[in-house]
């Protein structure tokens, strides 16, 4: 990984074939970093826990035994709770 | 959600990359809200729900290039394509969880699907859920 040290108000440019992607560092405070992010269509900001977590639960979700599965989605299904 | 059947979908879910091929199954009948997907070379399956029978009001815009990858270069669909939104469920024990982050858009008419990350922070990951009356 590159380790780059900026202050606040420098930037970061990550430059490819669809554009460039600029990292700005706005703001410092008690641990916490600010910063700012442009990036080119086709590319999808998210914070990495978000991510993660999204692979969690898909993971989670996942079935490998449908038969059973199919039971408690028909209880489900069937159930008159609203 | 009408006239679903079976069709076979190429798509990606988050954190299962290396899958891309699946079956779309009604297996609970049409009325149903909930769909399968299940993977054609792996034991793989995902429980889908219709989200419209948990919230009224779910919405969200789609970003250009998952509209373009969707549907092509327009961007517009035809007017003949069905554009289909689903989450995925996770049973646990006897409840039900839904994932209103990052919804599946189905082109049925294309045979393609997305798996997409909402900015919307108001939906979550995991929500307890039951099917409305309709």
């Amino acid at each position: 990984m590159l380790v780059l040290t900026r202050k606040k108000n420098e930037g970061i440019i990550i430059k490819g074939r669809d554009g460039n992607i600029r990292l700005f560092l706005i703001d410092t405070e008690k641990g916490k970093v600010r910063i700012g992010i442009e990036a080119p269509k086709g590319y999808t900001i998210l914070r990495e826990e978000l991510l993660s977590e999204i692979e969690d639960a898909n993971r989670l979700s996942a079935i490998d035994n449908l038969e059973k599965i199919k039971k408690v989605i028909g209880e489900a299904s069937g159930r008159d709770e609203t | 959600m009408k006239q679903v059947g079976e069709m076979r979908l190429k798509g990606k879910i988050i954190g299962f990359e290396e899958l891309g091929d699946y079956i779309f199954d009604a297996p609970f009948g049409e009325e149903s809200p909930f769909r399968v997907l299940q993977c054609i070379d792996q034991p793989v399956s995902f429980i889908v729900v219709n989200p419209y029978f948990i919230l009224d009001d779910y919405n969200f815009d789609i970003d250009d290039q998952v509209a373009e990858e969707l549907i092509g270069r327009s961007g517009e669909p035809d007017v003949e394509e069905t554009i289909a939104v689903l989450c995925i469920v996770r049973p646990d024990n006897k409840t039900l969880y839904v994932n209103l982050r990052s919804p599946i858009i189905v082109n049925t008419t294309k045979g393609r699907f997305i798996q997409v990350v909402l900015q919307n922070e108001g939906y979550g990951v995991s929500v307890p859920f039951a099917i409305k009356e309709k």
